[in-house]
């Protein structure tokens, strides 16, 4: 499952997300989208902390964020 | 409701505003306008008529006026000539936007602050004046309190039918001119509205309005649609006008309380074995083009009641032919054209010509 | 011990899908962003409409999916107060504007209308400069700031020192909340996200106005990189405009 997903299409290459990633998974890419901006990509998923910064900075809306919650299992 | 009153020029405006069912009036104390505003307060407390707001000035008077068209109110507003360009620029964004609105400008002697008195100085800053960034506003000019009411009633149908700003301009004199208004004659109806507000559109309509548009060809689509607007106008609008007399020796053009000056003129003339025909354009733009050829058909004499200098008669300018012979009798800082002097001037110069 | 995933952050509802014009980095991104959120605590059917007034807001009608006005500069109060007049308890009314446009010749009609305590809900995006116009001069420009009309700093002996126009509004008696947050920090954002929710809420069912500023950052006119651009403004802004609620219907002015 995925837990950051990042519409690469509308992101604007600013950087503020990655800026503000506490675990500094964020970093903008070599790849140039259809606007002519490098987006920003996640170099490790597994270890995102769900603190959503990334989405909460972002002016252009690119971020979905996923966070793993247990499954309580009712006895 | 009494079917005759005693009303002065501003409050048959605000009557027959009543009648055609205007839902918000906004407006800003100044002289003459504080008139209406006041009536349509007394007639509030009566519990009839639009509710009326007091504005922190005339411009945002005019945009609240917008804000409330936009959710669906049929709405007044009024102004004196000192702010006239304040209503020029929300006259742009109404046209831009197609909105309905009435807008009373009351016109006094300029410029600067000038006074209160009766001048018609505006005139070409309000005919020409709404053709900011190419929109049109039709302009009123009705004369006595019974046409006030009259034109009123017709400024209204015509926002309505044609969804665009339309000015009435009012001289201070005709303003505060009492007469007892029978607006059992008038037969004011309300006028069915066109349109619902914008939280009220649904499916296709636009729910959202603006003026702002960066791409140069929706900037030009917009345009087109507001040229084909204005010659939809143009070619069913020939403008209103009134012609009392028919006397062959002189026509008198005026407008406002010129034109009731004229009318007094003529009666006055009569007993000298003058006879005249007095030609009251009721609206300047659309200007009655053919009614005013027609009125000039009937004398050589052409003597134009301007009260301001030179604009009423360049507004004629391309109306009159070469061979009418061109008599212009300019009253201007406040001062309403005398009977008495009308008459010596148009008898004198008969005489000399 | 199973997982499953809870998606946190993601696409508001009430956001348009169209790309926005807006340079990189820049704050009304975000604003547009919490304001999509806040529409969206609304059950569907509730009547919203906005207005946003001249500059870089003056698109925000095609970015979100409510009922939108664009207004004439320094008009938006008055056409959101005529909107709001007409519509009454039937829907809500919020008017987003930039600081330059609103502190400047909406200044007026912002403060009567506050001072009536119209029925509306007031969002001001403050980046202390004109940034549509290129970056010039605004009522909030910083002592010393470089602007395009100030190019060698903004002198207090010409320009006068910046006052807080929303500490001023917090002051008029009918004015119902009042609050501040930076659009470009993820902290206060998340705090601010709240304030226009609560704005709106406080508008539908005591029918107050509200007022809430929202700092932003104009990376293009500041000539930075957004990351910097933060900081720089941060910096700048500490001290001069700070954040925080400062007034509820509850407790009043807070100090
Ligand atoms: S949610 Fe937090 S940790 Fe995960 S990518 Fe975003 S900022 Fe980084
Ligand atoms: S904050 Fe948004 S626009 Fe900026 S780099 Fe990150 S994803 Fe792209
Ligand atoms: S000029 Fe400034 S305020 Fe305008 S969109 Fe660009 S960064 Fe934002």
């Amino acid at each position: 499952m995925k837990r950051v997903v990042i519409d690469q299409e509308r992101c604007k290459g600013c950087g503020l997300c990655a800026q503000v990633c506490p675990r500094k998974i964020l970093v903008l890419s070599n790849m140039v989208n259809t606007s002519g901006y490098h987006p920003v990509q996640c170099t490790d998923e597994e270890i995102c902390m769900g603190c959503a910064n990334c989405a909460t900075v972002c002016p252009v809306t690119a971020f979905e964020i996923y966070k793993p919650v247990p499954i309580v299992v009712a006895s | 409701m009494e079917k005759k009153r005693l009303l002065k020029g501003a409050e048959a405006v605000g009557e027959a505003a009543i009648q055609s069912g205007c839902g918000r009036f906004y407006g800003f104390p100044v002289p003459n306008q504080s008139d209406l505003m006041e009536y349509l307060v007394q007639q509030e407390r009566a519990g009839r008529g639009p509710v009326v707001f007091q504005s922190e000035d005339p411009l945002s008077a005019l945009f609240m006026a917008y804000g409330a068209a936009l959710a669906g109110a049929r709405v007044l507003t009024a102004l004196n000539s000192i702010d006239l360009p304040d209503a020029l620029r929300a006259a742009s964004y109404f046209s831009a936007a197609g909105l309905p609105m009435v807008c009373v400008i009351f016109t006094q002697s300029g410029p600067g602050s000038g006074n209160i008195y009766p001048e018609q100085s505006s005139t070409l800053t309000a005919v020409y004046g709404a053709r900011l960034g190419d929109g049109f506003a039709p302009v009123f000019t009705p004369s006595a309190p019974t046409d006030c009411a009259a034109v009123t009633y017709k400024a209204f149908k015509t926002a309505e039918a044609y969804q665009i700003p339309v000015f009435i301009l009012i001289d201070a004199a005709c303003a505060q001119l009492v007469e007892t208004v029978d607006f059992s004659t008038l037969n004011i109806r309300e006028v069915p509205a066109k349109r619902v507000g914008i939280l009220e559109t649904e499916g296709d309509a636009p729910s959202k309005s603006t003026t702002l548009f960066l791409d140069i060809d929706e900037m030009g689509e917009k345009k087109e649609a507001l040229r084909e607007k204005e010659s939809a106008f143009l070619e069913k609008e020939k403008g209103a006008f009134k012609v009392m007399g028919e006397g062959g020796d002189a026509v008198i053009v005026a407008f406002g309380i010129g034109a009731i000056q004229a009318k007094r003129a003529m009666d006055a003339l009569v007993p000298e074995d003058i006879s005249c025909t007095v030609f009251e354009p009721e609206t300047l733009f659309p200007f009655p083009a053919e009614a005013f050829a027609e009125a000039l058909g009937k004398a050589r004499h052409l003597f134009i009641i301007d009260m301001s200098h030179g604009q009423f008669e360049s507004l004629l300018g391309p109306h009159i032919p070469d061979t009418a012979s061109r008599h212009v009798f300019s009253v201007t800082g406040g001062a309403v054209p005398r009977v008495e002097l009308l008459k010596a001037w148009i008898q004198g110069e008969l005489q000399s010509s | 011990m199973e997982l499953k995933f809870e998606q946190i952050a993601g696409f508001p509802k009430s956001l348009s899908e169209t790309p926005q014009h807006f340079c990189p980095g820049c704050t009304h991104g975000v604003n547009t962003r919490l304001l999509a959120e806040a529409i969206d605590t609304f059950p569907a059917g509730e009547k919203i409409v906005g207005v946003c007034g001249m500059g870089c807001s003056g698109l925000l009608p095609d970015y979100l999916d409510v009922k939108m006005v664009a207004a004439p500069p320094g008009q938006a109060i008055p056409v959101a107060v005529g909107l709001s007049h007409e519509i009454g308890g039937k829907g809500l009314v919020f008017a987003y504007v930039g600081e330059g446009d609103l502190y400047g010749r909406g200044l007026s009609a912002l403060l009567h209308a506050a001072k009536r305590g119209e029925s509306l809900t007031v969002i001001c995006a403050n980046n202390l400069n004109m940034g549509m116009s290129g970056g010039h001069l605004s009522p909030t420009t910083l002592l010393g700031q470089e602007t395009a009309t100030t190019p060698d700093g903004t002198p207090a002996t010409k320009y006068g020192v910046p006052i807080d126009f929303t500490r001023f509004i917090t002051g008029i008696p009918a004015v119902s909340l009042v609050a501040r947050f930076k659009g470009f920090t993820a902290g206060e954002i998340k705090k601010g996200r709240g304030y226009i929710a609560r704005a709106l809420k406080v508008q539908k069912y005591l029918g107050g106005f509200s007022f809430i500023e929202i700092l932003g950052i104009c990376p293009t006119n500041l000539e930075l990189p957004p990351a910097e651009a933060v900081m720089r403004t941060k910096t700048a802004v500490a001290g001069i405009y700070p954040s925080g609620i400062f007034k509820t219907p509850e407790a009043g002015i807070l100090t």
